[in-house]
């Protein structure tokens, strides 16, 4: 869709907001936005800015749970914000996620609404579907959330995602794109229950399962935020990567050696190893290496234009190996 | 999705092609050349289902097909290129009938059609047996991945009955239970000729004389089968009976209306299909010589 060109957006310069920005993400769509459009960002982080400050980036560091924060919208008055601020590492406490993932997105959306923001693109993600053995081949956005309902430890991934539902509905001035994106993969990106899964050279499966997995780029994923800022759409999108393929595939492309427990005994065996330190794949995804959780894309395709531009290998590729090299 | 349609073989796949050394022929080489699907850079299409994996497979139930039921079938020129939905009758308490179905639409159709059942929804928790059904093109039932299977063109199988007519008692083969309408109204939706499929043969292939209600209740089965073997067989009774498999296949039905139309319309054009589809079981009685004919 040629609503999607960096030329079109060349000519509108907005202020964008995008908080959580030096996380992998962030960075990735900092650099990118910078370079394909002409708007000014503003970049909110409770963390330290390493890197270099480019040209028509501001940089705030400023916790969005503390006071400070409202401060940045009530003075720069953005037209688009990006939020990012997102904990998904499951060692973080649940109650502290629930204050991060929750509470500050809801003060987001407060001062995007008190502030006049046109735009809000909020990242969720496919695994909120949880993965069941009676899922749809092929998932759609209308389908409920199920993830909480088999692991109230993961309720404030649903409750993020419930949060931004209601608020599209509720506030339409605000125009807002909440995405779906599946395991996110990339150099950048040093999170996620996939990264986790993948660090070590051994990983654990359960024997006789192979679900299917989807990956996505974090190049493609910046371009689905690109669209989701610029066009002209409000609603729930599913991103989808380049492909699908089995996770015995993916692992024997990536080398790593399988572990193969028969499923009764995978929560123990994974239990004991997560807290040795052998396994990296948190107690809760044990269902995503036994069933699929796959996502379709035919809605962020045909009404936001969206295709991934890397192919299933070279998104492959982009995934760390063991030692946290990266390859391609 | 990936446009190309490339089988590629993952870097070590010893076993895999072990197997093929052994199991395929000139016959399964063929059709796997000639099965038309959309598959992506690994050979998996959207669902997971993976050609040369089936082809492998497809060597042993070509086995049964041939050898151990015999099976006559009749009409496969009939079945339209894409979209189509196959009806079938459904009986013997194990599907017996899907899998020769889905062997007689890759053997014996041109080009070969690889059938999707829509499976059980306990399927997914078996191990192997849910990998194996998902590389096979089996899909656990559900209506929008049925529809979404029609819109790109597959051949999908649905048993209208469904255990109904699988957990029926050997007193009743043959007789048509209760139709669902969903078919009709994803027929309607997608506007997909259906083409009814008479199967002989299964509904004896395990002869169950009494359906233990309570014991299915107990392991949370749909229905808890007796056969009639079960004192001359002990457990083996519940594995099917060399019964001779007689497939017919319909002349494609079109029909046109609003899918959104009330139960009363719908299940008009749906006794129809019940109709079309007793036809074909009698012509397979009708051409059976006997149930273990040779």
């Amino acid at each position: 869709m040629a609503a999607a060109t960096p030329r079109k957006s060349r000519r509108v310069p907005r202020t964008i907001l995008i908080t959580g920005v030096c996380g992998g993400v962030g960075r990735v769509l900092l650099r990118h936005l910078l370079d394909a459009t002409n708007h000014r960002i503003i970049g909110l982080d409770k963390r330290n800015w390493v890197l270099d400050v480019p040209d028509r980036f501001d940089f705030r560091r400023v916790d969005l749970r503390r006071g400070g924060a409202e401060d940045v919208f009530r003075t720069e008055r953005p037209w688009g914000v990006i939020h990012l601020a997102f904990v998904s590492d499951q060692r973080v406490p649940k109650a502290k996620r629930h204050v991060i993932n929750v509470q500050a997105t809801q003060r987001v959306l407060e001062w995007c609404k008190r502030h006049g923001a046109k735009k809000v693109v909020m990242l969720s993600r496919a695994s909120v579907y949880g993965a069941r053995p009676d899922n749809p081949s092929l998932i759609d956005e209308d389908m409920p959330l199920k993830l909480g309902a088999d692991y109230t430890e993961l309720s404030d991934l649903v409750e993020f995602d419930h949060l931004c539902r209601s608020w599209m509905w509720e506030h339409r001035k605000l125009q807002m794109v909440l995405l779906r994106p599946v395991n996110i993969v990339g150099p950048n990106i040093r999170e996620g229950m996939l990264y986790q899964y993948l660090r070590g050279p051994r990983v654990l499966t359960a024997l006789g399962f192979d679900p299917m997995i989807q990956l996505i780029h974090e190049r493609d994923v910046i371009r689905a935020i690109q669209l989701g800022l610029e066009q002209k759409a409000r609603g729930i999108y599913n991103v989808p990567g380049p492909g699908t393929l089995p996770l015995t595939e993916l692992l024997r492309t990536l080398g790593r050696r399988r572990i193969p427990i028969p499923h009764p005994l995978l929560a123990a065996a994974d239990r004991f190893a997560f807290s040795v330190g052998r396994s990296a794949l948190p107690p809760h995804a044990i269902d995503f290496v036994r069933y699929s959780c796959v996502v379709d894309g035919s809605r962020i395709r045909q009404e936001l234009g969206y295709e991934p531009s890397m192919t299933l290998r070279e998104t492959i590729a982009a995934i760390p190996t063991h030692h946290g090299a990266i390859l391609a | 999705m990936v446009a190309e349609a490339v089988i590629v073989y993952g870097p070590a796949m010893g076993l895999a092609e072990r197997i093929d050394d052994v199991v395929m022929d000139d016959e399964l080489r063929s059709i796997l050349e000639r099965i038309p699907n959309k598959l992506n850079e690994f050979g998996y299409d959207p669902w997971g289902m993976h050609p040369p994996t089936a082809v492998r497979f497809l060597a042993a139930t070509r086995w049964l097909y041939r050898k151990y039921f015999r099976t006559e079938t009749h009409g496969t020129e009939g079945i339209p290129d894409g979209r189509v939905l196959l009806i079938a009758n459904h009986g013997g308490q194990i599907p017996m009938d899907g899998l020769v179905v889905g062997t007689a639409a890759i053997l014996e159709a041109d080009p070969p059609r690889i059938v999707r059942a829509m499976v059980e929804r306990w399927v997914p928790t078996l191990p192997f047996v849910s990998s194996l059904f998902v590389r096979c093109g089996q899909i656990v039932g559900n209506r929008e991945d049925c529809r979404k299977l029609l819109e790109n063109d597959e051949c999908v199988l649905v048993f209208p009955e469904g255990v109904r007519g699988s957990g029926k008692t050997i007193w009743h083969r043959y007789e048509l239970q209760r139709f669902g309408l969903g078919f009709m109204r994803l027929a309607l939706e997608t506007g997909t000729p259906i083409v009814p499929v008479g199967v002989v043969g299964s509904e004896e292939s395990i002869p169950s004389v009494y359906d233990v209600k309570a014991l299915a209740r107990l392991v949370g089965a749909p229905y808890a089968p007796l056969p009639a073997t079960l004192p001359l067989l002990g457990p083996l009774a519940y594995a099917p009976l060399p019964t001779k498999f007689i497939l017919n296949f319909g002349a494609p039905m079109r029909f046109e209306g609003d899918p959104d139309a009330s139960d009363a319309e719908v299940s008009d054009k749906v006794e129809q299909v019940k109709t079309a589809l007793a036809e074909m079981i009698a012509r397979g009685l009708q051409q059976r010589r006997g149930v273990f004919a040779r």
